[in-house]
């Protein structure tokens, strides 16, 4: 008797966890099916196109935008555009679009390429540009704070992957010399099982290893290694080699772990590897070898005796563009305290090295910065009637709020 | 007799049980179904997907689009004779109505002109012409 009582006591427990757990799954399904699929940022990115092409062809400025205040004054007739909606949902008091095109003179004195202003032109619902703003500022709080760029040591893509991934390492993007972005959705067709060395922008990747301010004198306990030892340069001397084998001892001094913050950047490039005569430097398919390119000092730049391999220009392409659109993404100020070299982080590093041309780069991602403002796009065009350069920066918001896209 | 009489009130209960959690499971997995292949997620699917290519397309183009699953729908909660009126182009508003309610109606921007109807030789696919 008291047993039986006891099961029943035990199944109605039981329904009444099995009724939380079915209003768990069904409120969980509601929520997620109820919700509409957003897709303003695909119908943004084609309302940019579609002024883009309205604007130029083949990267010259078509004739009728400078040549008359009709094109401005009629933009979205001449654009094709119409955004006034019939009053479905309240769509037209609302309006759902937001439209801003400048158009400047192209300054190559300018750091941005920005000049004088020649026109600017404004469509739609001002207010989605605030809102726009805001969001994406909410969006990105507390994210990625820092980029590291590295370089891989070595000559080709999969060796470096290899090597990250036999090392337990990982990291979030590689650029090949060809300009290739590798990351994780794509590793594998460069390497198979190449995706385990990369991981998400929103994951953690070990890619750099401790932090000391010893290169910035603010942790003077861990100051056993001299001064003269720490660029990487100078390992390479006889007085400094015994401190190389030290290199794990120094934990201790670690006072930061930039991983869990940072986004890391490979680019495939040898860095400083002349003259040495590690196996990972040699080629058997190929014949290369570094040697070769010591031998050939006009593939590299020779800085006190060390030959360091130049990066390629599509490399360094590839990267501005990544690395503005991780900006843009996760709200990283453009400067050198957040856009680093891992040498700035981690002792005995010289990635990406003095081949690495800091200010070039620094000055073409402030450039990118004005012309992506996340949801839009910048080029530059050349007008045939007066042969002058041009740039355009066109932002684009697609506002259509939960209530009337539901 | 009186033992068996108790057993078989055992068995009658663990039954009565094992059933109702069946019931309940299946009622559970019946709605993530329907919530999952529903009529009003496809609307919704395919008035965005429409409004999205119409936003990219140029005058001129023809346009084809499988809507099977969409007609299948249609099929089945309005009736064969009405596949041929599922997606209405007003103005610059896609509408797409699988079932007896309102539909599911989403904006483009592009100022054309695009007429809809159901390609008849398959009876699987919607053709969208923009007119020159």
């Amino acid at each position: 008797m008291k047993n039986k009582r006891g099961d029943k006591i035990i199944s109605v427990y039981w329904f009444a966890i099995l009724f939380i757990v079915a209003g768990a799954i069904v409120y969980m399904a509601a929520l997620f099916y109820g919700a509409p699929y957003d897709v303003r940022g695909i119908e943004s990115e084609i309302l940019t196109n579609n002024i883009a092409d309205c604007l130029s062809q083949g990267g010259y400025l078509k004739e009728n935008v400078l040549g008359s205040d009709n094109f401005k004054d009629n933009f979205l007739e001449e654009c094709n555009l119409n955004f006034d909606v019939e009053d479905v949902y309240g769509w037209g008091e609302q309006r759902q679009y937001y439209v801003e095109v400048s158009f400047c003179e192209f300054d190559q004195d300018s750091l941005d390429g920005f000049g004088e202003e020649i026109f600017n032109l404004v469509e739609g619902n001002v207010n989605l540009k605030t809102s726009f703003l805001l969001e994406r500022a909410e969006k990105e709080k507390g994210r990625r704070e820092i980029v590291v760029i590295h370089y891989t040591a070595g000559h080709s893509a999969r060796g470096a992957i290899e090597s990250i991934k036999d090392n337990g390492l990982s990291i979030h993007y590689m650029i090949k010399k060809d300009g290739f972005v590798i990351s994780k959705d794509n590793a594998d067709e460069i390497y198979k099982g190449g995706e385990k060395a990369f991981k998400y922008e929103s994951e953690r990747a070990d890619h750099v290893g401790c932090y000391d301010t010893r290169k910035r004198e603010k942790r003077p306990k861990c100051s056993k290694i001299s001064p003269e030892c720490i660029s990487p340069a100078d390992l390479l001397k006889d007085e400094c080699k015994s401190y190389v084998s030290n290199i794990f001892e120094e934990k201790k001094c670690c006072i930061r772990n930039y991983n869990k913050n940072s986004i890391g950047i490979e680019l495939v490039n040898l860095g400083h590897m002349c003259g040495s005569e590690q196996s990972y430097c040699f080629d058997e398919d190929t014949g290369w070898s570094c040697k070769s390119i010591c031998e050939d000092k006009g593939k590299g730049i020779e800085i006190n005796g060390i030959v360091w391999e130049e990066f390629t220009e599509e490399q360094i392409n590839s990267l501005v563009n990544l690395v503005s659109s991780i900006v843009s993404r996760q709200g990283i100020p453009i400067d050198r305290e957040h856009i680093i070299g891992h040498d700035e982080v981690t002792n005995f590093k010289s990635d990406p090295g003095p081949a690495f041309n800091w200010t070039e780069f620094m000055s073409r991602l402030k450039a990118q910065e004005k012309l992506s403002p996340g949801v839009g796009r910048s080029f530059y065009v050349l007008n045939k009637a007066d042969n002058k350069q041009y740039i355009i920066k066109i932002l684009a918001v697609v506002g259509k709020t939960e209530k009337n896209v539901a | 007799m009186r033992k068996i009489s108790k057993k078989g009130n055992i068995l009658t209960e663990n039954i009565i049980f094992i059933v109702l959690n069946l019931i309940f499971l299946t009622i559970l997995i019946l709605f993530l179904f329907s919530k999952m292949g529903g009529g009003a997620v496809l609307e919704e699917k395919y008035s965005k997907q429409i409004a999205l290519v119409l936003d990219s397309a140029k005058p001129g183009m023809r346009i084809h689009i499988n809507m099977e699953d969409a007609i299948k729908e249609a099929k089945k909660e309005l009736g064969e004779d009405k596949i041929g009126e599922l997606v209405l182009i007003k103005g610059n508003i896609v509408t797409i109505r699988l079932g007896e309610g309102k539909g599911y109606s989403y904006s483009f921007f592009n100022n054309i002109d695009a007429t809809a109807y159901l390609d008849s030789t398959n009876n699987i696919e919607y053709v969208f012409v923009i007119d020159e």
